[in-house]
């Protein structure tokens, strides 16, 4: 028997979510049929999707796997940089400062959708001063000035 | 009388000259947007809700509707002069729209489409305008019987109708409603699925779920798919009458009427949205034509229906928005988030506690549709150009834009995390070949079908029986029971025609 794994680990991830749900859920009054009580439509969620994953991954044991292909396409490396500076971000963004952030994260990502370092540099540095200028300066929004003198 | 006062206040609010900006910002943004084939209309709106915020509650619905509509009209310029879809609705639009342009008649291509949206999108709203009041007092007898067996339809349509698995369309709208179920319970009020987090105690907001999915998910795409060397396209050289002749306004006239009547029911029912509407349209043309065999070389019939059903659609989809709270589509759901964010709940009472936003928002629809059929015959030229902006400078622009919104919603970085949560999960889903329309009509829906699942059951003792005990509800759930059970029903259908056809 060939499964398709495209298939079949998606229907794993999603019955991992709710297992996982499941488990948070744990503690919470489920009730009765004639009293639903706070977990009982999470719960009944949960299962029904850990059924239709289970079927799935069982439709996908009856097909054919017909070519060896990437399950995420070729670019995703590409991404990782991407995430992990989102992930620094949240954590730098009171430190170092709104401005000094954005541009930084604007910079990586124009820089890996191909732009030069000049029109990366100038991008970020339109988009992070205009953005601070009128959310910022106009708006009064507290946006973090950080190192920055601002 | 009562409908005639309502639309007459209802322009007075859009002829406003803050609302008349806010409209022409929107059909403008919306044009750009449905140029532009990496940015979509529901990232545009997504971008767009937090910073919405910031204007009055009618203002950014009309901005935001005129995005919704406004892209519809926009897409087809792309479709035809380069062959590339600005928006997914306009694909079919290709397939004859760019054969007319090659043979020399793109200007009439564009002409009928701008024409045939016009009058799908203008006609839609008329009927809008004139059953909205009627639905809305039909709409308030609805109880939570009603509210569940209607929703529990939706769902089950938007993930039956959605192109791919059925069975994975529904475990989308279960993924959908249990994310809707992080936060504060709707019956008891006490802390549910936070995972310890002060974070997640007011729930996931509509806004960081849609930045993510539909923004920062774009980024990704973009980022993933940038080839090395920038694709050039070679711009038309000249645009030559943009008005079609006699003989394609004929052979048009038919393929307008039919488009906008089915766009507009399909954007009616739940999971419809301009997609299918083109592609029903499509269909139609081709079996109501003498010469099916022409379609695809550059039939006018095959730009002027689809153009038509998908502006029909847009206004179709304001029916269930405005009158019972119920988006069905992704767009719509979208609009949905921001009315609710100006702590407004569409429904049935809407249309009595704010006429101002329900009928200034109708109107503006009217205004909208002129602007853009004023937009999109003289400044075709220039809007073709706006999709040669190359890709890597939209990747940072849209990365920005995604930042910006998500740090808006609540002033923290903290909802950064979640946002990139949702990219990730929109990404992965694509390439699973999952749909995101599910998913956020469930997240939307969820709430609602708690709610009433619970106080049914409640009020009936748990005796399930009780979703039976009126009309509306068990039609709408003898029809969900129909779509689910009807491939198994086919299979049976198709086996016995199959054991005849041996005999």
């Amino acid at each position: 028997m060939v499964m398709n794994k495209k298939e079949a680990s998606s229907a794993l991830v999603f019955m991992g979510m709710g297992v996982i749900i499941l488990v948070a859920l744990h503690r919470d009054p489920v009730g009765t049929l004639a009293a639903p009580d706070m977990a009982f439509f999470p719960v009944v969620l949960s299962i029904l999707l850990i059924i239709l994953s289970l079927i799935l991954i069982g439709r996908s044991m009856n097909e054919t796997w017909k070519k060896p292909e990437r399950l995420l396409g070729a670019g995703w490396p590409k991404l990782v940089p991407v995430i992990a500076s989102l992930i620094a971000y949240t954590f730098l963004f009171e430190p170092l400062g709104y401005v000094l952030c954005t541009a930084l994260l604007l910079i990586l990502v124009g820089k890996l959708a191909n732009c030069s370092w000049k029109v990366s540099i100038l991008i970020s540095l339109i988009c992070t001063f205009f953005s601070y200028a009128v959310f910022g300066w106009y708006l009064h929004i507290p946006l973090p000035s950080g190192v920055l003198p601002l | 009388m009562e409908t005639a006062n309502y639309v007459i206040q209802g322009f007075r609010v859009a002829f406003l000259p803050a609302n008349l900006l806010y409209c022409f910002l929107g059909v403008f943004m919306g044009t750009v947007v449905g140029v532009l084939p990496g940015l979509g209309n529901s990232g545009a709106i997504a971008i767009l809700l937090p910073i919405s915020y910031y204007f009055s509650d009618v203002g950014s619905l009309m901005l935001l509707a005129g995005i919704y509509y406004g892209a519809m009209y926009g897409g087809s310029t792309t479709s035809i002069l380069l062959n590339i879809p600005g928006e997914p609705q306009s694909m079919i639009t290709c397939l004859d729209g760019y054969e007319m342009h090659k043979k020399g008649r793109g200007g009439a291509a564009l002409g009928i489409s701008a024409f045939g949206s016009f009058i799908a999108g203008t006609g839609g709203i008329v009927i809008v305008t004139f059953f909205a009041s009627a639905l809305v007092e039909w709409a308030l007898e609805f109880g939570p019987l009603e509210y569940f067996g209607l929703a529990m339809l939706g769902l089950t349509l938007v993930s039956f109708l959605c192109h791919g698995s059925s069975l994975k369309g529904t475990m989308m709208a279960l993924f959908g409603m249990l994310i809707s179920t992080i936060g504060l319970d709707p019956v008891s009020a006490k802390p549910r699925l936070s995972f310890g987090t002060t974070h997640l105690l007011n729930g996931i907001e509509i806004v960081i779920i849609g930045m993510g999915m539909f923004g920062f998910c774009e980024v990704f795409n973009l980022l993933a798919e940038t080839s090395t060397e920038e694709e050039i396209i070679k711009p038309p050289k000249r645009l030559l009458d943009l008005l079609p002749n006699l003989q394609e306004w004929r052979q048009s006239l038919g393929p307008i009427l039919r488009g906008s009547f089915i766009g507009f029911l399909i954007g009616i029912l739940p999971g419809g949205g301009g997609v299918l509407a083109s592609i029903t349209s499509y269909s139609v043309e081709k079996k109501c034509s003498k010469h099916p065999e022409r379609f695809g070389t550059g039939e006018i019939a095959g730009v002027a229906g689809p153009e038509s059903a998908n502006n029909g659609s847009s206004s179709g989809a304001m029916i269930p928005l405005l009158t019972l709270g119920i988006p069905s589509n992704v767009n719509v759901a979208l609009l949905l988030a921001a009315l609710m964010l100006h702590g407004i709940t569409p429904g049935p009472m809407f249309m009595k506690t704010r006429p101002d936003v329900f009928w200034g928002v109708i109107a503006s629809m009217y205004i909208g549709n002129v602007m853009l059929l004023i937009l999109n015959l003289p400044l075709i030229g220039w809007f073709t150009k706006i999709a040669y902006i190359p890709q890597s400078i939209m990747t940072p622009v849209i990365a920005f834009l995604c930042l910006i919104g998500v740090l808006l919603v609540n002033n923290t970085p903290y909802d950064i995390p979640i946002m990139l949560f949702f990219a990730v999960f929109g990404y992965l889903i694509h390439k699973f070949g999952y749909q995101v329309a599910p998913f956020i009509l469930g997240f939307i829906l969820g709430p609602m079908v708690e709610t009433s699942l619970r106080r049914s059951l409640i009020i009936s003792q748990g005796d399930f029986s009780i979703f039976f005990s009126r009309p509306l509800p068990t039609i709408f759930i003898t029809l969900t029971f129909l779509i689910w059970v009807s491939p198994l029903l086919l299979k049976i259908l198709r086996k016995g025609v199959g054991k005849n056809q041996e005999r």
